[in-house]
């Protein structure tokens, strides 16, 4: 597994508990419940703790000699910012839709909820452009052996 | 990635030479060895400058390690 492929998982796995962290904050805003109301911190923290693990997975070093990036690397770079740009203007389209659709043209929401909008389009590019590095690479699974 | 339209013949240049490694016709051409192994199972399609690289590994011209539509 080479950088771009650990960058791309350690992404996937850090937005994917910010998303789960997201989600659980209506809960936590809505509920009675003490338990329910700390949800939102502990996925915080367990993002937090992979984020700590996902420098420890990076700090392995490579031989001297051992190219880390090459023009194939690049290619699926170029093409997984493009998937996600794409990712990016369609949220931005359902983020804009969604609401009136649910609410009516009349209907109003929270300031609150704009920054929570804006946040998870940026999470939910940010995981796309991971799953399209990943399956560009196979998942890793297409190492032959020399 | 689709499988490409050019085809080579990398994987017995390398055991000609000596057993070489993906890994040293990696380092040796300035790629990553899953590279290496992506454009020997043909599902990459190399650029024209690692094309030279490959072959002057090799020792042979670029037309004796990669063939177009084989």
């Amino acid at each position: 597994m080479n950088k771009t492929q650990k960058g791309a998982l350690a992404v996937l796995v850090i937005t994917a508990v910010f998303l789960i962290f997201s989600a659980t904050i209506p809960f936590a805003w809505f509920s009675d419940v003490p338990v329910l109301r700390i949800l939102p911190l502990a996925f915080l923290a367990l993002a937090c703790v992979v984020m700590g693990l996902s420098i420890i997975f990076f700090i392995k070093k490579q031989s001297c000699c051992e190219v880390g990036f090459d023009e194939r690397d690049i290619t699926i770079k170029r093409k997984a910012i493009f998937a996600s740009y794409i990712a990016l203007w369609v949220l931005i389209c359902i983020a804009c839709i969604v609401p009136s659709a649910i609410l009516g043209e009349e209907g109003s929401i929270k300031v609150v909820f704009l920054p929570i909008i804006i946040f998870g389009v940026f999470l939910f590019s940010m995981l796309v452009y991971s799953i399209a590095i990943l399956i560009q690479y196979g998942w890793g699974g297409k190492d032959g052996q020399g | 990635m689709g499988k490409a339209e050019i085809s080579n013949c990398i994987r017995r240049l390398r055991f000609e030479k000596g057993q070489m490694t993906q890994q040293e016709l990696a380092d040796k051409a300035g790629v990553t060895r899953q590279t290496i192994i992506a454009i020997e199972a043909g599902g990459y399609s190399p650029s024209l400058t690692l094309a030279f690289k490959i072959s002057k590994v090799f020792g042979v011209s670029v037309g004796e390690v990669f063939q177009y539509g084989g």
